[in-house]
């Protein structure tokens, strides 16, 4: 059966027809690999229309939300099959300490886990030791992303690349920060490497970082 | 707080609060414009905690 | 003989309230937004400034006292105070001092699922039937740890939690009624602002549904959500209308939030966000009030639609747009606030911020209907430095 189907019903967010569709295609016998293949060639595409101002934050979340649904629906074939096959990277990424929005991260997650890497979700007001920490955890993480909206996080920022550095764990990583009020001045006075404008702009840096 | 009551302004309206009364001995307006000023408060008070809290 | 207080202020009035209308003032008026900032010129913690309604207040007047040239200012920009909160349990703050350092912004908890909302998928129908039924009765106790709705077993939480919330409020206005006279009479100082509106879509986005949910409902049920929108607009307008200020002297402010480009399409815009702003935004200025859009973030895509609205009936402050095109789309309609970017309040010196004010003053003070301000509100990450710096440059060029 061709999966195409799903890729085109997913990019057009007919939720309840892209259902039936990952239905159909698990009757079919299709593997759930492939069925997340497909789902992820969709959560790009929606990346990409997303730079081009064709998609935006509420189609991103919605289309997380339904991506959801189909890891769920094919959560009993991953396992058959040991898992979700390899990745393209992992990033570890977090709100920082004294900021509790998570919005923004939570659209650089879907696109980053929807274009094929591994995501370590650290939440939010997330101190610099747990990116430490987490960096410690995972030594095959090569990018770190930030997420800023308060402009009275920016010190907390700066902290954070600076814990990082004091880690010793500094040359691992490439940092990326994001958020409302962050600009190019905010990455670098706070010694970030990036200053990813949106989640596209933020999968893109990933994705050169890990030549992929 | 009456049952339904979707008018801006208002919560527990004074025609509503009048039935309760069997008669009003002396100038209803009195009872009627502090019932009400009291009212319209409960409602921009309670409207103050969605817009503005 | 030197000026009175009463003399300055009235001074202060006149050219705040001509830039308003887009006359040309003697001097561009200086009305910085600042929050947290307040607290950090009159050298008190977040938490002093967000907890304690004395203190915060009080920071609002040495503020004014300090930093040169403020000819309007907001007595409660930072809008929350905490001791009000807590003292009903509202749920859906994290407080500085409390859950958050002493030095950080008290934040809004957005409700993460259906589960979290303070207004489940399954009640629209109930809101859009009667609004103040739903907050009263729904929406209220879900959002605090102690009120219960009717129905379910009373507690001495609960009866106490209503009494709280309606000393406390009480409370708190007296205070800032207080204070706003405090201003004028100690600072010569115009307050701002009075009255505040809400977008219906961004109040049933953030307090209702969450971003997560309203951007899902728009998909599964939109009907509902433009229907509620709908129900919940007369509500917004009578509400900013009865908090204005009487004499109509100075704006209410609206607060503009997830119809910012990027958040939802121009066609979500257009169906659900606009059609009700637009009508409060008029019946408003049918009463006399002029809006401050506050437009957070960037709204580009919406200028040309703000041209809708009739002229002179709101103040367009500009946050991430450029202020040149807001200026030139909008200029011949409305009058004009911000410029001075946030992120050169925080790490650029007094020199750079002088220079920005004079370019801003340059361009925008000679045709009038131009009111200095940062772009967002600020916060504790700006320095005073700089904060002093924009009051200097607009006492300096701000003479046009």
């Amino acid at each position: 059966m061709n999966t195409k189907k799903i890729t085109e019903l997913l990019v057009e967010l007919e939720e309840d027809k892209v259902y039936d569709a990952v239905d159909e295609a698990i009757a079919a016998g299709v593997s759930g690999r492939e069925i997340l293949k497909a789902s992820q060639a969709a959560m790009a595409t929606i990346g990409e229309m997303y730079k081009r101002e064709e998609a935006f934050v509420a189609d991103m979340m919605f289309a997380g939300e339904i991506m959801r649904n189909i890891l769920t629906r094919i959560q009993p074939l991953l396992e058959k099959e040991g898992g979700k096959g390899a990745t393209l990277g992992k990033a570890i990424i977090g709100t920082v300490k004294g900021d509790i929005h998570d919005l923004g991260k939570d659209v650089v997650m879907i696109a980053l886990e929807g274009n094929g890497f591994e995501v370590i979700d650290l939440g939010v007001d997330v101190p610099p030791e747990k990116f430490v920490e987490a960096l410690k955890n995972n030594p095959d993480a090569k990018v770190v992303g930030l997420s800023v909206f308060l402009t009275s996080a920016f010190p907390s920022t700066e902290k954070t690349v600076k814990a990082i550095a004091d880690s010793g764990k500094r040359g691992q990583v490439k940092i990326m920060v994001g958020g409302a009020p962050v600009t190019e001045v905010v990455a670098r006075e706070t010694g970030c490497d990036y200053f990813a404008e949106d989640a596209a702009a933020g999968v893109s840096f990933t994705r050169s970082v890990y030549g992929v | 707080m009456a049952e339904k009551t979707s008018v801006p302004g208002v919560c527990f309206p004074w025609e509503e609060k009048k039935k309760e009364y069997e008669e009003i001995k002396g100038d209803e307006e009195i009872v009627k414009t502090w019932w009400e000023q009291y009212d319209v408060h409960a409602y921009v008070h309670l409207w103050f905690c969605v817009i503005g809290l | 003989m030197a000026k009175s207080m009463e003399d300055l202020y009235q001074e202060r009035m006149e050219r705040y309230k001509k830039a308003n209308r887009m006359e040309k003032p003697d001097k561009v008026p200086f009305r910085p937004f600042a929050a947290e900032l307040a607290g950090k010129v009159a050298g008190y913690t977040a938490q002093q400034v967000t907890h304690d309604p004395d203190l915060g207040l009080d920071a609002v007047i040495k503020m004014c006292e300090r930093v040169p040239g403020i000819d309007a200012a907001v007595v409660n920009m930072v809008y929350v105070n905490t001791s009000v909160t807590e003292s009903y349990g509202l749920k859906y703050y994290r407080v500085p001092g409390i859950q958050l350092d002493a030095d950080d912004s008290f934040q809004y908890m957005e409700p993460q699922n259906d589960e979290e909302a303070f207004m489940k998928v399954e009640d629209y129908e109930r809101f859009i039937e009667d609004p103040n039924e739903f907050v009263m009765n729904v929406w209220l106790p879900r959002t605090s740890n102690y009120m219960v709705p009717p129905g379910e077993e009373n507690t001495w939480k609960n009866n106490l939690a209503w009494m709280k919330n309606g000393i406390a409020i009480q409370q708190y206005f007296q205070k800032l009624g207080a204070n706003v006279g405090r201003m004028r009479t100690d600072t010569g100082t115009v307050s701002a602002i009075a009255g505040a509106l809400k977008a219906p879509f961004d109040i049933l986005a953030d307090k209702f549904r969450g971003f997560r949910g309203i951007a899902y409902d728009i998909r599964r049920c939109p009907e509902k959500v433009l229907k509620a929108t709908e129900a919940i607009a007369p509500h917004m307008a009578w509400n900013c209308i009865a908090t204005a200020d009487p004499s109509r002297n100075v704006p209410c402010s609206h607060w503009m939030h997830r119809g910012a480009t990027g958040f939802f399409s121009e066609e979500v815009f257009q169906k659900f966000y606009w059609p009700t702003l637009k009508q409060v935004t008029e019946q408003i200025w049918g009463a006399g009030i002029q809006t401050i859009y506050y437009a957070e973030g960037k709204w580009a895509r919406n200028l040309k639609t703000f041209r809708e609205l009739p002229d002179k009936s709101i103040i367009f402050h500009c946050d991430k747009d450029d202020i040149y095109e807001v200026k030139r789309v909008l200029g011949d309609k409305f009058p004009i606030s911000g410029g001075v970017p946030n992120d050169m309040l925080a790490f650029g010196e007094p020199a750079d911020v002088k220079k920005r004010v004079k370019q801003l003053i340059q361009d925008f003070g000679p045709d009038g209907g131009y009111i200095l301000d940062a772009e967002a509100i600020m916060q504790q990450d700006v320095k005073v430095e700089n904060f002093i710096a924009m009051g200097e440059a607009c006492e300096e060029y701000g003479y046009i």
